[in-house]
């Protein structure tokens, strides 16, 4: 009987430090602020938008006799709601209205164009919050929905990306490099995961799944949402109606469809939206919905800032990749050279301007005649044959040893020292013993269980300041959906060819080296340079969509 | 040619291992953002459970987290066109002038522009119909003074103020050949008729002048 109960109580211990374990593995995993950073731009917008309207009849909802006026407003907060409805409206004077407002404008901009974010964020809170609760009853789904986005963009990390503050930090940077003598062709980004943003993104996530559970179990309790004719009711009520949606009373079934789904999504989303196979569904759905509300009902403010907040479900990476795309399609990719004087400070602070607003590492600096290593930084590898006597080891996990066969000449003409492994027991085992190792794992022929380990494990947490690029099949990807790597762990998905590789090592060092200049990971230019097929000295950025983390879709 | 080595045993604990052991201090920091997490989630979830109808040990709880959830406007219940989508209330009014002239209108009004000064007016009608008691008569005095205020009402300028509801039509009316706007779709209730020198009065109590039932 006691070894029973030592052995449940040693049990309950167990999950109690899985849950625990999985708990700060949610709430704690630093995340890049990028997806953040999109969602401030969107719902700073708004949040400029729905001030700007108040100010279109400020007297008529914000003076002392406006439709609410603040003695009923008062009242109302003292007996009903509460008295934390805190609005700073209650203390500003008639006469000081507008100044106020148009004080509130310029906050609310600088927030959206991320200008002092850390301070506007939280402003913006305040005036949001100060202008839902003056005009309490005229109020709905919009101010509700930017409110609780704001909230948790002032907890992340909101203006790294996309903002004035990123451009003011990089503006800075270029100017150093060039009153140093420097050429530049890119900006280092750094490393900018925090655990902040994490924790904003999850409340997000968290708070929309709350959002629509509350909306679902809501509807649940009135019958037309059960007899299906609760859609056909929302499209019949004329004050909303954008178009006249009348004809829909002929095709019952189709009200009657809508309403059920409705209803499904709703109170399955904050089950299924976490689930990989159903994420992008959940969302399209949802986003259709809303759209549909945009619609018909013309509630497009409401409609768009829903959908702003879907962006917290996807990873950084992904949202970062899908704006590249659009970006590599709209402008220009052509590399263009700017000679910069040291000579004169208005050429070199132009110089730093315009490379400042260069997010696309478009222009190459070139200062006083001598261009940055530009093939270098481009090619992404640290010239080595010189710098260093000893090149790092290459770690190849390979389960079947085709990768390393393929690897093998170009290894051995390059003198590379390399171990190859085929079990991640011996790859922890082998970067124990070399430090200093780059890593190339092929995942292929892996089991579900190694690839979770590995993806879940040894990438994050063993491999963490390592150089790798992994590659893995299609079907191993949906394990990718939880895993946040660093910007120098590359991931390949599978078929790709040896250039491929070499390409994403290239990266991967490059990037390496940017976030620890001081530690060495070298392989000597050779071992790119030996296979005929590898057309490294381009490298190019990937340009095809890409995936989770710093996966490229072929 | 490989160089393979032995396979060490518990991979997962040694990658646990290698994460350093926090301060006192930060571990009580740790403790407390997580129960400041725990906390929030327990808020957030508070104002929408706490809708009727709802237990008492739901409505302890928002009680007890009210304050917190006030302060960051997260007391709302996302109770979207539930628990059915009911009709839609307008405020129509008419004022009389002193010479006898009259004028109508209503809010909203399909007029305002944009859109979203138009839900405003909206969020105002259909807040006045779920008001009840001293406040709502509050706010219809409120309505009454924008009125006469936008349209330049004078000291003997009346105002009679009319609640509007427009009940939804049934899919079998429209099929039957009605539509969305059918008369007996509508129903008029009067909200008092006031005169202008009685609302621009500066005191704050609420007297109806003249309330026509």
């Amino acid at each position: 009987m006691g070894r029973l109960i030592s052995h449940l109580l040693s049990e309950f211990g167990s999950y109690c430090n899985r849950v625990a374990e999985a708990w700060n593995k949610f709430w704690f995993t630093p995340r890049d602020p990028y997806a953040l950073c999109v969602i401030r731009c969107l719902v700073g917008w708004m949040a400029f938008y729905t001030t700007f309207v108040w100010g279109l009849e400020l007297d008529a909802f914000f003076s002392p006799r406006s439709f609410n006026s603040a003695a009923m407003i008062q009242d109302h907060f003292a007996n009903v709601e509460g008295p934390y409805a805190l609005s700073f409206w209650n203390w500003v004077p008639q006469e000081w209205m507008y100044q106020v407002h148009y004080l509130s404008l310029g906050v609310a901009f600088c927030f959206m164009i991320g200008l002092f974010t850390r301070v506007t964020s939280v402003m913006t809170l305040i005036i949001l919050i100060s202008y839902a609760y003056r005009a309490r009853f005229a109020n709905y789904g919009l101010d509700q929905i930017n409110i609780i986005l704001t909230l948790y963009l002032c907890i992340g990390n909101s203006g790294e990306y996309l903002s004035v503050d990123r451009l003011i930090k990089r503006y800075r940077i270029v100017k150093g490099k060039i009153y140093a003598g420097f050429g530049l062709w890119k900006i280092s980004r750094g490393p900018t995961a925090t655990v902040a943003t994490n924790i904003a993104t999850r409340m997000m996530q968290f708070h929309y799944c709350v959002i629509y559970m509350a909306a679902g179990l809501g509807k649940l309790l009135g019958e037309t949402w059960w007899d299906g004719t609760a859609m056909w009711r929302g499209l019949a009520i004329s004050e909303y109606q954008t178009f006249d949606m009348t004809w829909m009373a002929y095709y019952p079934w189709a009200t009657d469809f809508i309403t059920h789904l409705t209803i499904a999504w709703e109170v399955s989303f904050c089950f299924l939206v976490w689930r990989p196979l159903t994420k992008n569904w959940m969302l399209l759905l949802g986003a259709g919905m809303h759209l549909g509300i945009g619609l018909m009902l013309g509630m497009w403010t409401f409609a768009t800032c829903m959908i702003f907040g879907y962006l917290s479900f996807y990873e950084p990476e992904k949202v970062r990749a899908f704006l590249r795309y659009f970006r590599e399609l709209l402008f220009s990719s052509e590399q263009k050279m700017i000679e910069v004087a040291t000579s004169s400070a208005h050429s070199m602070n132009t110089a730093a301007l315009k490379k400042a607003f260069d997010i696309s590492d478009r222009l190459v600096l070139v200062v006083d005649g001598s261009p940055p290593d530009f093939e270098e930084q481009r090619a992404g590898a640290i010239d080595t044959d010189s710098a260093l006597p000893e090149a790092s080891r290459l770690i190849m996990l390979d389960h079947n040893t085709k990768l390393f066969q393929k690897f093998e000449p170009a290894i051995l003409k390059a003198g590379i020292p390399f171990s190859c492994v085929s079990s991640l027991n011996q790859l922890q085992d082998a970067i124990e013993q070399s430090p200093d190792s780059i890593v190339i794992a092929n995942l292929d022929g892996f089991t579900d269980l190694e690839t979770q380990d590995y993806l879940g494990s040894l990438l994050p947490l063993a491999l963490k300041f390592y150089p790798s690029v992994t590659l893995i099949r299609s079907s191993q990807a949906q394990w990718l959906d939880d895993v946040l790597t660093e910007d120098y762990q590359r991931i390949l998905i599978q078929p790709c060819d040896g250039s491929d590789v070499l390409a994403e090592l290239k990266r991967a060092l490059y990037l390496f080296h940017e976030q620890f200049p001081d530690v060495s990971r070298q392989v000597p230019r050779s071992f790119f340079n030996s296979q005929q097929q590898l057309q490294t000295e381009t490298a190019p950025e990937p340009t095809g969509f890409q995936g989770p983390m710093n996966t490229v879709f072929e | 040619m490989m160089n393979r080595t032995e396979i060490p045993p518990l991979l997962s604990e040694k990658a646990v291992s290698s994460v350093p052991q926090r301060s006192l201090l930060k571990r009580l920091g740790f403790y407390a953002l997580n129960a400041a997490i725990m906390f929030h989630l327990i808020a957030v979830c508070a104002a929408p459970v706490s809708v009727s109808p709802a237990s008492e040990l739901e409505q302890s709880l928002w009680v007890s987290v009210a304050p917190y959830v006030q302060v960051l406007y997260q007391n709302n219940g996302f109770h979207f066109f539930a628990p059915n989508p009911e009709g839609a209330h307008t405020v129509h009014y008419t004022l009389t002038y002193e010479d006898g002239t009259t004028e109508q209108g209503q809010f909203p009004h399909r007029k305002i522009w944009p859109r979203l000064l138009y839900h405003r007016h909206l969020m105002l009608s259909e807040s006045l119909a779920a008001m009840e008691g001293e406040r709502r008569e509050m706010m219809i005095r409120d309505f009454a003074y924008q009125v006469g205020k936008s349209h330049g009402a004078q000291q003997n300028t009346q105002i009679t103020m009319t609640l509007v509801r427009h009940d939804i039509a049934l899919r079998e009316r429209i099929i039957a050949g009605g539509s969305l706007f059918d008369e007996d779709l509508y129903q008029e209730m009067p909200l008092g008729t006031f005169t202008w020198a009685d609302l621009s009065a500066t005191s704050s109590v609420n007297s109806v002048a003249t309330a026509t039932e």
